[in-house]
């Protein structure tokens, strides 16, 4: 057994705001893959002309439109996400375990099964960053199609143009009940009978994780967590 | 929406990516009950979210994995998509859905249960439950031999010398508008069961993917287009593979030792596609392959034996991924995808047959049954002989050609060592000939052809063979390497003078093959032994030493003699030379992964 201060489970953007204010914690990360709350499922954020409160969610919006990840209009390259929140990361030293996924909460224990194999760590304090489930959830994709389609709804789907001309993030309505092989078949379906003038709209990837819609975008999900947002247990 | 998982399965598969998704149909085909554990969202694993479309070149995926591939072309052909990532994930589900299997996502495999040798259930956190079933025979797909680590089975780790495997990719999702695909580079090595060395290093690498420009286009891994996002699977090529009832290895490949081998049950082709560009730390027989003949990409036709997959002493569990029983050198070739698939179909078929005989036992299905169930693909082992069962004119025309892969492997396999002698004797020195068949005798282990091979190292030897469409040797290093591999011990001044050499073109291959010939000869030699660690000493304890290596579809070359510096290392303390190189490296720029290699030095002296 391993005992820490704190753990923060979830490296997303919440998480990596809780734990950069904790200090001393230890975060654990299900996937390989910082952010993916945004990084993975392809929300590519909203309302980025709200200013973050906290200077250093301010620092990263700054990264993202430094490396020309976001424009003016608010249109986002998601790829730039994970990468730019490593580095923010990186700089602010913390310890984070990727692939490490809770199998169980007992008190201030934790089951987890990590890289190197299951084990339990302990902690004083246990903060939850993980998304909440709510009623309703998205399955956002990226598809390619003709340039300079508004955004906007298109029969069953949402459309919002990204940052490279042609390639737009392709928002599909789900319940929060629905399971992963419910939702992609319904995706396929729906697509497969698009509306006319998206024809030549090609689906190129779908999202690997729903989109719960708990942050407008990364930043506010960065800034909630710096302001301490983020379940203690 | 969300059906319970029932409480007993004849087969649950661990991992639903390449090998397991084609596992779980195959035996839901068989008429099995399956349920599918699976870590991520999706089906397919590395060759549909990690972005690994292709088959490598050779002839289209056979069996299953042949028919679901049709499948999602004509998907991807009929439109609406750009590319086959999505299409995959979703056909694959769907064929497994059709036939009955239980896939629960986003789960994770915690426990393995088992009375004695025997495997009997999982159990597996799921939303933060802990859930479990039984089954009779549980296949582990997981690439990372998740489960065989859970239940104790024993493993085998890397390359003989220092125990690493192949680069890794921290992959990343790119578009060129048209199509998406994985970016296929070498991020470095990774090692990805050290949770803080595999953390640091997603996180380390993760700056590959931090662009000055995110909404421009750019060339990246000789793709036009950007960058889309990056994939929720780390990109590892190799890692441990299980000690099955049987390992295959690249000796009974090349050595003529398959024979001994029980009955194949199906074939994979493939080429021994190596990212390792440290290769003089790769094993002997594989040097003698990739670098005494450049044959890189050259495929051949490899067994599948039932006991490759049926963990040692065992029962109720296969290893069906890239871990399964071969050595370090075979599973760089047998990983590739269109092997993965039909692995995945052998286990399957094997799992439902074993389950439904009620014994979960794999050995005992009779062979013949699993066979029948594979369509009888034929013996094509012989086609293998287009490679190294050239006639001895063909032998001689290729020694004399610049592609002379083929005729260096034919000569080395027929052992035609009269013939060559007589070739060497009558070609001109420098010729094609005189050279490549000292080069086929070196791999005989025949000296007759030295005087010819010093020449081309004293030369620095340019010429560089097109047997292979890339990744071909220089002649000079070439035999250098052969030199080595004789412990030829008249060319110690020889090694020295090519490591004084700094200036040296390609100063990376030949500094480091003189590394590992001068180490050969001071194991075969105890009398020049002292004389070769000192000089051997003095160059790892030099900080001046650098050399620096591509990795693969990058433009960075990041330094690699850390990694000899510490195989230097490893032999002094062999030879009981003191030595203070890991302070030398520990004091070197160095990442997670060799910085975590240069402490377990520096621990073990
Ligand atoms: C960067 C890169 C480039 C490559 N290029 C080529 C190429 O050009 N051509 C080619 O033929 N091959 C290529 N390969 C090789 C080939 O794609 C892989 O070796 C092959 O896909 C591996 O198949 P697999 O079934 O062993 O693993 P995977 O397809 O990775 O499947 C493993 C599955 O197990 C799941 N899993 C892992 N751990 C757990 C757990 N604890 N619990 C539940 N599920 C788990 C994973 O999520 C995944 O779905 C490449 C590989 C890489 C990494």
């Amino acid at each position: 057994m391993k005992e820490f201060d704190r753990i923060v489970i979830g490296a997303n953007f919440l998480g990596c705001g809780l734990a950069a204010r904790l200090g001393r914690v230890k975060i654990i990360e299900p996937s390989c893959v910082l952010g993916a709350d945004f990084a993975l499922t392809f929300n590519s954020g909203e309302a980025w002309d709200v200013a973050p409160e906290h200077l250093e969610a301010a620092e990263y919006l700054s990264m993202l439109r430094e490396h020309r990840a976001l424009d003016d209009d608010g249109r986002t390259a998601v790829a730039a996400f994970a990468p730019l929140l490593a580095a923010w990361c990186r700089k602010r030293e913390l310890d984070i375990e990727l692939s490490c996924s809770v199998v169980a909460i007992e008190g201030q224990e934790l089951r987890v099964m990590g890289v190197d194999g299951r084990k339990i760590y302990r902690a004083g304090e246990i903060y939850d960053a993980m998304p909440k489930t709510k009623p309703r959830k998205f399955l956002i994709g990226l598809a390619a199609g003709p340039a300079g389609l508004e955004d906007g709804r298109r029969g069953d789907f949402v459309f919002r143009q990204s940052l490279h001309p042609g390639e737009y993030y392709v928002k599909l309505e789900c319940s929060g009940e629905d399971g992963w092989e419910f939702a992609r078949r319904t995706w396929h379906q729906r697509w497969a009978r698009r509306p006319e003038e998206l024809r030549d709209c090609r689906l190129l990837l779908l999202g690997t994780r729903f989109d719960l819609c708990n942050y407008p975008n990364p930043v506010a999900a960065l800034d909630a967590g710096l302001r301490g947002e983020g379940g203690k247990l | 929406m969300d059906k319970k998982p029932k409480s007993d399965y004849d087969v649950i598969v661990l991992g639903f990516g390449t090998a397991g998704a084609i596992a779980a149909i195959a035996a839901g085909r068989m008429g099995a009950s399956v349920l599918v554990l699976e870590q991520n969202t999706y089906a397919g694993g590395t060759q549909s979210g990690g972005g690994i479309t292709g088959f490598y070149g050779g002839p289209p995926p056979y069996g299953l994995t042949g028919e679901i591939n049709a499948k999602i072309k004509a998907a991807v052909e009929a439109g609406g998509y750009g590319g086959e990532l999505e299409v995959r994930k979703w056909i694959l589900e769907e064929e497994a859905l059709r036939v009955g299997v239980d896939i629960r996502y986003e789960t994770t495999c915690y426990d393995v249960q088992r009375e004695g040798r025997r495997v009997t259930g999982v159990r597996w956190g799921e939303s933060r439950v802990l859930c479990e079933a039984q089954c009779r025979v549980l296949i582990d797909s997981s690439a990372e031999a998740v489960a065989c680590r859970l239940v104790g089975c024993e493993l085998l780790s890397g390359r003989a010398t220092d125990g690493l495997y192949n680069t890794f990719t921290n992959t990343c999702l790119a578009s060129n508008g048209n199509r998406v695909a994985g970016l296929n580079f070498d991020a470095g090595r990774i090692n990805q069961y050290d949770p803080e060395v595999f953390s640091q290093t997603m996180l380390e690498t993760a700056a590959l993917h931090v662009l000055e420009d995110y909404s421009a286009d750019s060339t990246t891994c000789g793709r036009a287009g950007h960058r889309v996002a990056l994939s929720d699977l780390p990109g590892i090529r190799e890692g441990f593979h299980v000690l099955t009832e049987e390992v295959l290895t690249i000796d009974d490949m090349f050595m003529g030792d398959a024979a001994q081998l029980p009955d194949p049950v199906a074939y994979v082709f493939t080429n021994l596609d190596t990212h390792t560009n440290d290769m003089p730390l790769e094993s002997e027989l594989f040097q003698d392959w990739m670098v005494g003949a450049s044959m890189w990409g050259t495929q051949l036709w490899f067994p599948v034996i039932r006991e490759n997959l049926v963990p040692k002493g065992w029962i109720g569990i296969l290893a069906a991924a890239r871990h399964l029983g071969v050595d370090h050198d075979i599973g760089q070739a047998v990983r590739m995808n269109g092997p993965m698939g039909r692995i995945g179909e052998v286990a399957g078929v094997l799992a439902a047959l074993a389950a439904q005989a009620g014994h979960g036992d794999c050995l005992v299905v009779p062979i013949e049954n699993l066979k029948r169930r594979l369509e009888d693909i034929p013996d094509r082992r012989g086609e293998n002989e287009a490679v190294w069962g050239l006639p001895v004119e063909a032998i001689r025309a290729g020694l004399e050609s610049d592609r002379p892969g083929f005729a260096i492997w034919s000569a080395r396999h027929q052992r035609r060592v009269a013939e060559l002698r007589a070739w060497y004797a009558d070609a001109a020195p420098g010729s094609h000939l005189r050279r490549h068949a000292a080069m086929a005798l070196a791999l005989l282990g025949d000296r007759a052809g030295v005087d010819e091979l010093r020449q081309a190292v004293i030369e620095r030897d340019a010429f560089l063979p097109l047997t292979s469409r890339h990744s071909n040797h220089l002649r000079g290093y070439a035999c250098l390497y052969l030199l080595g591999r004789l412990r030829d011990v008249e060319s110690l001044e020889l090694f020295f003078d090519v490591l004084k050499d700094d200036a040296i073109q390609n100063k990376y291959e030949y500094h480091t093959h003189a590394v590992a010939a001068l180490i050969k000869v001071g194991e075969a030699h105890s009398d020049k032994r002292a004389a070769i660690a000192e000089f051997l000493r003095m160059l790892a304890e030099d900080p001046a030493w650098e050399l620096r290596a591509r990795l693969k579809e990058t433009q960075s070359y990041p330094r690699i003699d850390q990694l000899f510096r510490l195989r230097i290392a490893a032999v002094l303390r062999q030879w009981g030379v003191p030595n203070q190189i890991g302070q030398v490296v520990l004091a070197m720029p160095l990442n997670a992964h060799d910085r975590a290699l240069a402490e377990k030095c520096l621990a073990t002296r």
